[in-house]
């Protein structure tokens, strides 16, 4: 069984997205006995959108310039 | 041949800045930042009138903005082995008890509804502050996965770090910028 300290690395170091079915079972589990974490795991995936708008704001033109 | 000149003229001054503003998220000093960009617009202006009729400017001067920049990166890291003392603080010490699970009153609350505050600037000047608080090393791989989307692989090249270095400075900046965030905006509630 994982830790919460492990899961929380498993999701926010990507390892998460190259785990074997093994990894991605103990992970599972642990989402579904801790609460804290489920949440943690919504949010994380929030960031996600989130940065990406942040990006797309980065690069986006300046007004001023604008025709 | 005076159009295509006030063209590029007209784009450079409307896309400087967000070139200014990328190059400034992976380089610094901002001087460095600035002559990455000028690297880029130079290019710009080189590029042959046809060619530049026939291509996005914008792709185009953005990719040649992510090798300057990552030319830069290779020059400051090569010879750089060492990420584990990259952090001058345990964050995991913060965070988990010495059964590596949740300190009460730590773990981020679910936030409610982000789509609807992901729109306005003051919110992304809080992303900004807390992207910007990144402790450097984990700043710098963040960066180059999340805004340059390099793959682990090339970062791991780039920089001259090991997979495992790799995985700690993400998970330490995104631990962090989660923290962050739902102190700086989410109102703080934790579990």
């Amino acid at each position: 069984m994982m830790t919460c300290k492990q899961y929380i690395f498993h999701l926010t170091s990507g390892q998460a997205q190259e785990a074997g079915a093994l990894d991605r079972f103990w992970a599972a589990q642990h989402r579904l006995v801790c609460h804290r974490c489920r949440a943690y795991t919504r949010n994380d995936q929030q960031l996600s959108v989130l940065l990406q708008r942040y990006r797309d704001q980065v690069l986006s033109p300046d007004e001023a310039a604008k025709d | 041949m005076n159009q295509v000149i006030d063209d590029r003229a007209q784009w450079i001054c409307r896309w400087r800045g967000p070139m200014l503003r990328f190059a400034c998220l992976h380089v610094s000093p901002r001087e460095e930042a600035e002559d990455a960009v000028q690297d880029a617009l130079l290019a710009l202006l080189e590029m042959d009138i046809d060619k530049l009729q026939s291509t996005d400017p914008k792709r185009y001067v953005f990719g040649i903005l992510k090798n300057k920049v990552m030319d830069r990166l290779r020059k400051r890291y090569s010879g750089e082995v060492s990420y584990c003392e990259a952090f001058s603080d345990d964050l995991d010490a913060y965070l988990f008890n010495e059964r590596s699970h949740w300190l009460d009153g730590v773990a981020p609350a679910g936030w409610h509804r982000p789509d609807e505050q992901m729109q306005t600037d003051q919110f992304f000047a809080v992303v900004d502050l807390c992207v910007h608080h990144l402790p450097t090393k984990p700043a710098q791989v963040f960066s180059m996965k999340e805004f340059l989307e390099c793959d682990a692989d090339e970062i791991c090249t780039t920089l001259g770090l090991s997979k495992t270095d790799y995985w700690q400075c993400m998970s330490r900046a995104r631990k962090q910028i989660q923290l962050c965030l739902n102190q700086k905006w989410f109102g703080g509630a934790c579990l």
